[in-house]
């Protein structure tokens, strides 16, 4: 193994770092799962580092291969797949500010979609293109256009839900 | 109400709380996950090779031991000849499952989900046939040799015994195998499964 980082890989690694930590609080309800999902992400782009093309923004290609380690993480480590309890326990622990609270809601509604609609609507908010959606997931664009319509309405009921 | 261009808002907040990686930690971060991917593929490599070795020791053990008796040789010739080809093709398909490639510049979350599931798939398939087939056959002749070598009167004189036996040693394989395939390829599978169902609704 080589004894050094390459230092433009670390330098983006960490511009972008938001990117693997938003997914893994999207997929995984409990810190030790986040922190271990985080560990596997870093060491697949430090892997894959070499097959980047550059064809795309960094920031497409680290989402590519997290959301890939994440959803093929998941089938390993086989969760429990809903805990509202833990959820709910985080949510008091970290409500410390309005700030931190609105973002929970968020990111609480955005964890009830399928796992496929929660990375759909990520990049979406990430504010990627259909097109760049399309290709990151591998649908096609009018499929994206049809889920984010439906995950629209999905997220809707939802934060009226939480609301109630 | 919240529509996906407010929450835009809100999602870009949540890229302000992460701590930078410097050189040393990345690289601690790197040489342990290199050490725990390793150490599980290790795990299942050793458990399934420790099992070949005591196959192989026993048939050779008994061979050598009893060289005067053909068709305790032949039996055990035959019994060390069908296990090797499997051995072979098992250690082949487990280095291409544990050793997986980095993750391909242009590949989709969908390609990375088939690619990674045909990966299981192909070796659970062989692992299964395997087990079908080797399974019943190696518990049937060790357990012939069992009544050859140490019952008096032989697997002749004691057919229900030998019966018995291989019932017993056959359920104990399928109870263990059974166990270990639910949760290491059946479960995996499923999610797999699940997600791919998810793409083509």
């Amino acid at each position: 193994m080589e004894s050094n980082i390459d230092k433009e890989f670390l330098q983006l690694i960490n511009e972008n770092l938001g990117i693997a930590h938003k997914i893994a609080r999207l997929y995984f309800d409990d810190a030790t799962s986040r922190q271990d999902v985080i560990q596997e992400m870093m060491y697949q782009l430090w892997r894959s580092f070499a097959s980047f093309e550059r064809r795309a923004k960094f920031s497409t290609w680290m989402y590519r291969v997290c959301l890939n380690t994440a959803l093929t993480h998941f089938t390993k480590s086989r969760r429990a797949r809903v805990e509202p309890l833990a959820l709910h326990h985080e949510n008091i622990a970290d409500t410390t500010d309005v700030g931190e609270d609105n973002l929970n809601d968020l990111f609480n509604a955005i964890s009830k979609l399928s796992r496929l609609n929660r990375a759909i609507v990520m990049l979406y908010l990430e504010g990627m293109s259909y097109e760049e959606i399309a290709v990151v997931t591998g649908l096609s664009r009018t499929n994206v256009s049809v889920r984010l319509f439906r995950i629209r309405k999905e997220l809707e009921s939802i934060v009226k839900e939480q609301n109630v | 109400m919240d529509t996906l261009d407010e929450m835009k808002e809100k999602w870009a907040k949540a890229d302000e709380k992460t701590v930078p990686y410097n050189q040393e930690n990345f690289l601690r971060l790197i040489r342990l996950r290199v050490k725990k991917n390793l150490g599980h593929s290790m795990n299942y490599f050793w458990a399934s090779f420790a099992l070949q070795l005591i196959v192989y020791g026993f048939y050779t053990h008994v061979t050598l031991k009893y060289m005067a008796d053909t068709r305790i040789v032949m039996l055990s010739l035959a019994g060390m000849l069908a296990y090797m080809p499997f051995t072979y093709v098992l250690m082949k398909k487990f280095k291409l499952l544990a050793t997986t490639k980095p993750i391909a510049d242009q590949t989709s979350v969908r390609d990375h989900i088939m690619t990674q599931k045909k990966l299981l798939q192909d070796f659970f398939r062989f692992k299964m046939r395997y087990e079908w087939m080797l399974i019943p056959l190696s518990s049937l002749i060790g357990s012939w040799l069992v009544f050859k070598i140490y019952v008096p009167g032989g697997p002749e004189g004691s057919a229900i015994g030998l019966t018995i036996t291989f019932l017993v040693t056959l359920a104990s394989c399928y109870l263990a195998i059974r166990k270990e395939n639910q949760k290491a390829f059946r479960s995996p599978l499923k999610e797999f499964d699940e997600l791919l169902i998810e793409f083509s609704e």
